[in-house]
C-alpha cells in the first residue's frame, strides 16, 4: 500500500519533470539555448533518475544514465545541441513517459518499446564517442597569465589581511551518498571547466577507509581546487545546486582574508594535508601560510572560533564565510513550500463538505425568515456571506490554469509539422485562464483532436499557401478566456477553411443528411461532429479514419460544453468549445412553474421582465423592438396550470444566444450543489441535473444551453409548417 | 569480460575495458583487490579501453594506489584511454600511478 502511494509520487514526478523537460527543449528551439533551459533540462532528467533508483527501476535509470551523460557534454558545451539533438533529446523524452507509464501500470520490468530504445541509445551512445576526446581546457595558461598580476597586489593584501591568491579556492566534500543519488563530482568539475580553468587541484583521498570497510558505491573522496575564472561568485556556486544537500562546498573568493582560510581550515579534518597543499601549490604565499599556523593555533587556545571573526577587516571582497558553506539546501526548501500537494481526493471531499453547508445555510436562513425574528435574520446573512465566501475559495483549489493542457501544444505542433511537412506556428493566448482541475483533464484529448485535424486538414501545404497570395507559414493560434460564467476555448487556424459543398455531398452520400434538407451554414458545419462523417480524400496517419469528431462532441457534451464552427472560405476555421467553469456548485436563480422550483444558473440569466407588458406573438415576444423567442416552461415539462396573476420571463443567454423562460414565479437567488440526476433521466433533455433546497426539497436545475437550442429548433419546426402549409394551398 | 587477467613482461597485468564507474564499482572493487593481492610485486593496470571513469572508479583507483604502498607492491599505469586522461589530467593526478613505461607519461604530455 504504501509502496503504491511512493510509486504514484513518482510517476506523477516523473510526468510533471518530463513536461519540465520538454518545454525546456522548445524554449531552446525557440529562443536559442539557455544556461537556464539546459540546466532544466539536466535536473528533470537527473531527478527521474534519482527517484527511479530508489526504487530499482533499472531500465528508466540506464537509460536516463546514458541521456545524462549526453546533457553533461552538452551542459559543458563539449556537444552541440543542434537540430538532430534537439529531436533525439525529445524522442528520448517520449521514451522516457513511455517507461514512466509502464511503471504506472506496474509493468516496469517489460521495455514498452525495444527497438525505440536500441535506437535511441544506439544515436546517445553516438555522441559520447564523439566527445570522447579530452577536454582542451585542462591547461592551467590563463591562470598563469592572472597570477603574474599577483605580486603587485601581494604588497596591498598584507596591508588589509586579504591573500594574494588571484584565484578561488574550492573546497569540495561531496555527501557520502552523492553516487548513489546517481550524481558524478567529476561531472561537476568538468561544468565548472566551462568557467575558467584548474590552476591546481588536488584529491584528498585520507577519508576512505580500510579496504574491507569501504563501500565501492559511496563516495569519500574531496576536492581541492584552485580556480581562474572571471566568474562572479553565484555561478560557481549554482555549479553545485544540485548537491548542496549534506555536501560541505566551500567557495573562497580570490583575495580573501586569510582569517576566511583559517576559520575554513580549522572545520577540516584533514586541515593538515589541505594546509600543505595550499602552500605547495603556491595559493598561500609561505608568509600567509606561516601566519596562518600561527592563528590556527592561536585560536585553538581559545574555544570560541568566533572571535576570529571579530578582527576580520573589510576585504575588497566582503563574502564572509558562514554565508559560502552552504548548508542542506535552505533556499531550495523556501521555495519548495509555496505549494503544498494534496490528495485530489481530499479537495472533493472538501467540496462536498462545502456543499452541504451551503445546504444547511440555506435551510437554516430559511427557518430565520419564518421566524421573522430580525437578528436571527441578520446572523444567518451574515453565515451565508461567509458560507459563499468558502465555497469561491474551495472552487478555486479545484482551478487550475489551462496551460497545463496548452503546454502539450508546442511539442505537438512542431512534431506534427515536421511530419506531414508543413510549417506552422503555434500562437498561445490565455494560457492562464483557470478551469475546473477535471475539465482539464477531459478537454485536453478533444482539444488534440481539434488541432490535429486543424493542422492536417486546415492549413494548406506551403506551395498552396504561395499560390493563394498567404505566406508560407501556416498559424495556428489557441486561446482561451472566461466568458459569462464559461470557459471558451478557441482553435483558429489560417488555411483553407471549411468546403460548405463538399461537406454537404459527402453528409448526403453517407446519408447523414436528405437532399432537400435546406441547412443553414452553422447545421452544415455542424455535421462534422456527426459520428461516421469524414471529408478526408486520403487517409493519413494523424485524422480521415473517420472516427474523431464525433468523440470530441460526445467528450464536449458530457462536460456541459458546446463546440461549435465558425469558417471562412480560404481564409480559416474557428472552432469554438465553450465550457462551464465548473460542475460542482453553482450560484442559482430559483423559479417557481406549476408548484415545482427550478433553478437556473444564475450566470446565464441575463433580466427578468413581466410578460403581460410586452407584445406576444407565438411564443415569441418584442422585446425592446427585438424579438425573442421563449419557452413557455409548464407546456415543455407537462406541468399542471395554475392561475398566478403575473407571468414572469427569465431572459437567458449561453454564447450569442439567449430565449426567455415563462414562469409563474420568481424566487430569486441561491446557492445550488449539483447533483448529478439518476440514470434514468440521463436522456431527458433541458434538465442538467438537480439540487436540494434549504427546505429539503429537490429542485431540478435547467440545461440552459439545451433549452436555448431548442428556441432554435422550434422556431424552425415553424418555418417548415407555415412553408409546407404554403405550398398545400399553392397546389 | 570487463576486468582480464593476464601477465606482461612477467609482472600481472589487469586490463580494465568499458565502464570503470559506480555501476562496476561494487563487483570490481573484491576483484581488484584480489588481483593486488595475488600480484607478486608489480601490478600494472590498462585502462586504454576503459572509456568511462566517475567519481567511483577514481576513488577504487586510489584505494588500489594506497594499497599497493601498504603491501609495498608497485603500480604502474600502463595506459589510459581518453577518458581516463581526461580525468586525470582535470584532477592533476597524472602521476597518480608511479609509473615507468613511457606510455602513459608520453600521452598525458599532450594533455599539459
Amino acid at each position: 500500500m504504501k509502496k503504491d502511494a511512493a510509486r504514484d509520487a513518482l510517476v506523477q514526478e516523473a510526468r510533471e519533470l518530463l513536461v519540465a523537460m520538454e518545454a525546456a527543449l522548445l524554449q531552446i528551439e525557440s529562443d536559442g539555448a539557455s544556461r537556464d533551459a539546459i540546466n532544466a533540462i539536466f535536473r528533470a532528467a537527473h531527478t527521474i533518475k534519482g527517484s527511479a533508483g530508489l526504487f530499482a527501476f533499472d531500465s528508466i535509470v540506464s537509460f536516463t544514465h546514458l541521456l545524462e551523460n549526453v546533457l553533461d557534454k552538452v551542459r559543458n558545451g563539449i556537444v552541440k545541441l543542434d537540430d538532430a539533438m534537439m529531436s533525439l533529446l525529445l524522442n528520448c523524452g517520449d521514451y522516457m513517459s513511455d517507461l514512466v507509464d509502464a511503471i504506472a501500470q506496474l509493468k516496469e520490468d517489460q521495455d514498452p518499446d525495444p527497438v525505440r530504445r536500441a535506437e535511441l541509445e544506439a544515436k546517445l551512445n553516438a555522441y559520447l564517442e564523439q566527445a570522447a576526446q579530452p577536454l582542451p581546457e585542462v591547461a592551467a595558461t590563463p591562470a598563469a597569465a592572472i597570477a603574474i598580476a599577483a605580486p603587485e597586489t601581494q604588497a596591498a593584501a598584507a596591508d588589509d589581511g586579504a591573500v594574494a591568491n588571484p584565484n578561488w579556492h574550492l573546497s569540495l566534500r561531496f555527501s557520502p551518498d552523492v553516487l548513489r543519488d546517481g550524481l558524478d563530482p567529476l561531472s561537476f568539475l568538468r561544468y565548472l571547466l566551462t568557467m575558467g580553468s584548474t590552476v591546481y587541484a588536488h584529491v584528498i583521498d585520507l577519508a576512505i577507509p580500510a579496504a574491507d570497510d569501504m563501500e565501492a558505491e559511496l563516495c569519500y573522496l574531496g576536492f581541492e581546487i584552485g580556480f581562474a575564472s572571471t566568474a562572479r561568485w553565484e555561478e560557481i556556486d549554482s555549479v553545485f545546486e544540485f548537491v548542496r544537500e549534506d555536501s560541505d562546498i566551500v567557495i573562497l573568493a580570490p583575495h580573501s582574508q586569510l582569517t576566511a582560510y583559517g576559520q575554513w581550515l580549522q572545520g577540516l579534518p584533514e586541515r593538515e594535508e589541505v594546509a600543505l597543499h595550499l602552500l605547495r601549490s603556491g595559493a598561500l604565499t609561505a608568509a600567509e601560510w606561516r601566519q596562518l599556523q600561527l592563528d590556527m593555533t592561536s585560536t585553538d587556545d581559545f574555544t570560541a572560533v568566533g572571535d576570529a571573526g571579530a578582527h576580520v577587516m573589510p576585504s575588497p571582497m566582503p563574502v564572509p564565510i558562514p554565508v559560502l558553506r552552504q548548508r542542506g539546501g535552505e533556499q531550495k526548501k523556501s521555495l519548495e513550500q509555496k505549494f503544498i500537494k494534496i490528495e485530489v481526493s481530499k479537495l472533493d471531499q472538501l467540496i462536498d463538505l462545502v456543499g452541504e453547508l451551503v445546504i444547511a445555510g440555506a435551510g437554516a436562513s430559511l427557518v430565520a425568515k419564518r421566524k421573522k425574528d430580525q437578528r436571527f435574520e441578520e446572523a444567518t446573512q451574515v453565515i451565508s456571506g461567509l458560507v459563499e465566501q468558502i465555497r469561491d475559495a474551495a472552487l478555486t483549489l479545484r482551478m487550475v490554469q489551462i496551460n497545463e493542457v496548452f503546454q502539450r501544444f508546442p511539442r505537438v505542433v512542431r512534431d506534427m509539422s515536421r511530419e506531414i511537412g508543413k510549417n506552422i506556428e503555434l500562437i498561445v493566448t490565455g494560457a492562464d485562464t483557470e478551469l475546473d482541475k477535471s475539465m482539464v483533464e477531459k478537454i485536453s484529448d478533444p482539444l488534440m483532436h481539434i488541432v490535429r485535424n486543424a493542422m492536417d486538414h486546415g492549413i494548406e501545404s506551403a506551395e498552396a499557401r504561395r499560390t493563394a497570395g498567404k505566406p508560407e507559414t501556416g498559424v495556428l493560434r489557441l486561446n482561451a478566456t472566461h466568458e459569462s460564467g464559461s470557459v471558451v476555448i478557441e482553435v483558429f487556424d489560417d488555411g483553407r477553411g471549411l468546403d460548405k459543398e463538399r461537406i454537404l455531398r459527402k453528409a448526403l452520400q453517407q446519408g447523414l443528411v436528405t437532399a432537400d434538407a435546406g441547412l443553414s451554414e452553422r447545421e452544415i458545419f455542424r455535421l462534422i461532429f456527426e459520428p461516421g462523417f469524414s471529408t478526408a480524400e486520403q487517409v493519413t496517419s494523424l485524422s480521415g479514419r473517420g472516427v474523431g469528431m464525433d468523440v470530441v462532441k460526445r467528450n464536449i457534451d458530457a462536460l456541459q460544453g458546446e463546440v461549435e464552427i465558425y469558417s471562412n472560405p480560404g481564409q480559416g476555421t474557428m472552432v469554438r468549445i465553450r465550457l462551464p467553469l465548473t460542475l460542482a456548485i453553482i450560484a442559482g436563480f430559483q423559479v417557481v412553474v406549476g408548484g415545482a422550483v427550478f433553478v437556473i444558473p444564475l450566470d446565464l440569466v441575463v433580466e427578468c421582465i413581466n410578460l403581460s407588458s410586452h407584445q406576444v406573438h407565438n411564443n415569441v415576444v418584442t422585446l425592446r423592438d427585438e424579438p425573442l423567442p421563449f419557452i413557455p416552461l409548464r407546456d415543455l415539462f407537462d406541468l399542471p396550470q395554475r392561475e398566478s396573476p403575473r407571468k414572469s420571463l427569465v431572459i437567458v443567454q449561453y454564447g450569442p444566444l439567449r430565449a426567455g423562460l415563462l414562469v409563474d414565479n420568481l424566487l430569486g437567488e441561491c446557492q445550488a450543489v449539483i447533483k448529478p440526476l439518476g440514470k434514468l433521466f440521463s436522456k431527458v433533455k433541458g434538465l442538467s441535473g438537480s439540487t436540494i433546497l434549504g427546505d429539503g426539497r429537490v429542485a431540478l436545475i435547467l440545461d440552459v444551453p439545451h433549452l436555448i437550442a431548442h428556441t432554435g429548433r422550434m422556431e424552425q419546426a415553424e418555418v417548415r409548417r407555415t412553408e409546407g402549409r404554403m405550398s398545400a394551398a399553392n397546389d | 569480460m570487463p576486468l582480464t587477467q593476464s601477465t606482461r613482461d612477467g609482472h600481472l597485468l589487469l586490463l580494465v575495458s568499458g565502464g570503470f564507474t559506480i555501476f562496476q564499482a561494487a563487483e570490481y572493487k573484491p576483484q581488484l583487490l584480489g588481483v593486488l593481492d595475488s600480484a607478486d610485486d608489480v601490478l600494472e593496470l590498462d585502462l586504454s579501453d576503459c572509456d568511462e571513469l566517475d567519481t567511483a572508479g577514481l576513488q577504487l583507483l586510489l584505494l588500489l594506489r594506497r594499497e599497493a604502498i601498504a603491501q609495498y607492491k608497485q603500480l604502474l599505469l600502463g595506459g589510459a584511454g581518453p577518458a581516463v586522461q581526461s580525468v586525470l589530467g582535470m584532477l592533476q593526478l597524472q602521476d597518480l600511478m608511479r609509473t615507468d613505461s613511457t606510455s602513459l607519461s608520453t600521452g598525458l604530455q599532450g594533455l599539459a
